[in-house]
């Protein structure tokens, strides 16, 4: 016992550093992966999120779950890749589950607006029987046989902003849906018109009416790019007819709205 | 879809196999994936709406790009990666901006004929 007295200091201090050293050794996972966690928790308990997730929250779980059961056999590089690219996968997951929260908002939204649009008529309210008088389409309403198809076409247009009223179905272009595209439309406004283009296939009686508001130098471009997709998406070119708005804006709309309007 | 891939790399690089099995092939791959998805980006009208992304898109795109100029594989996928999670946010971020931006329209339209006719 007395020869290990001149070493006794060292051995102690070797074994408050192993206790040291064990207390201080992570168990539990790194910190930015604990902070991902929590995010992702997050994401999923959002209601604006969480429901409208989809495929890319699965995808942020599966990226997470991956990274934290191996994060401790990752080199700092791929560690760090792994990092990015999960973070960014979450913010892919919000950013998409929000942008479906806004279309299911906006579906439900359109129902409404149609509602008092319809109370408007029914009411005789000036501003509802007045609606794009320029068509001069108030005296022919679409009857209940063709308005009930045009409540089909407008079932075809998922995610654009389209109501059906006295003028026909009618559906919105605001400038946002026209960009610098080879087609001169933004992928959304592409959709929009593809999906048009393909519920009039269905519709061979039907004619539209592509009416621009606002600046007549500018919308009536975008007007001439709905009309050009729309033939090269073989819509008859005699079905359709550009036309500019008396009025600066539509009801409800804005200034450089193009509005296509469909009509049996 | 798009972030399939991106799910795919993260699970490549967890189990360790990024810095030793890329090969020339495979970044070509990860590039041309990265190149289209900030293309699409770009056709959803991102630089207007999701400009930081696309922008952050581009320069990921960009080092990538130089970096199989290099023949350097394993940092051209890695840069690859990058861009391509990158270009998919931005077309998400682009798609959740106009759609906020048509239900707020929406909104107002609503708001205005509520004004307009006293309907409840």
């Amino acid at each position: 016992m007395n020869r290990l007295r001149p070493i006794r200091p060292a051995l102690l201090s070797a074994a408050v550093a192993a206790v040291a050293a064990c207390a201080s050794a992570p168990h539990g996972p790194p910190a930015a992966i604990v902070r991902l966690q929590l995010e992702q928790e997050r994401l999923h308990a959002d209601p604006r999120i969480g429901p409208n997730g989809g495929a890319e929250l699965a995808n942020a779980d599966a990226a997470l779950a991956t990274l934290s059961a191996n994060a401790r056999r990752l080199d700092s590089r791929e560690y760090e890749q792994g990092i990015y690219l999960t973070e960014k996968l979450q913010r892919v997951a919000e950013a998409s589950a929000l942008a479906r929260d806004a279309e299911l908002r906006g579906e439900a939204l359109g129902r409404e607006r149609d509602r008092l649009v319809g109370a408007h008529a029914s009411a005789g309210a000036p501003r509802a029987t007045t609606v794009d008088a320029e068509f001069a389409m108030r005296d022919r309403a679409p009857l209940p046989d063709s308005r009930a198809r045009l409540f089909a076409m407008q079932r075809a247009l998922v995610g654009s902003e389209s109501s059906v009223d006295e003028r026909g179905l009618v559906l919105r272009l605001a400038s946002f849906n026209f960009g610098p595209g080879d087609t001169g439309l933004t992928a959304s406004g592409e959709r929009s018109l593809a999906n048009l283009a393909r519920a009039l296939e269905a519709a061979p009686r039907a004619d539209v009416s592509i009416v621009a508001y606002g600046d007549r130098g500018a919308v009536r471009a975008h007007a001439m790019v709905v009309r050009d997709y729309l033939g090269v998406r073989g819509v008859d070119p005699v079905r359709l007819d550009v036309r500019d708005a008396r009025r600066e804006a539509p009801t409800g709309g804005s200034r450089g709205d193009v509005l296509v309007v469909v009509r049996e | 879809m798009k972030t399939m891939h991106a799910l795919a790399a993260v699970a490549l690089a967890a189990a360790g196999g990024v810095a030793h099995a890329v090969d020339c092939d495979v970044a070509q791959l990860e590039l041309a994936q990265a190149t289209t998805a900030v293309q699409a980006a770009e056709r959803d009208d991102a630089a207007r709406y999701a400009p930081g992304d696309l922008a952050e898109a581009r320069t990921t795109l960009d080092l990538a790009s130089r970096a199989a100029d290099a023949r350097e594989w394993n940092d051209a996928a890695y840069f690859a990666e990058r861009a391509k999670v990158n270009g998919d946010l931005a077309s998400a971020r682009s798609r959740q901006q106009r759609a906020e931006a048509a239900t707020a329209q929406l909104q107002r339209s609503i708001d205005a004929l509520h004004a307009d006719g006293g309907v409840p």
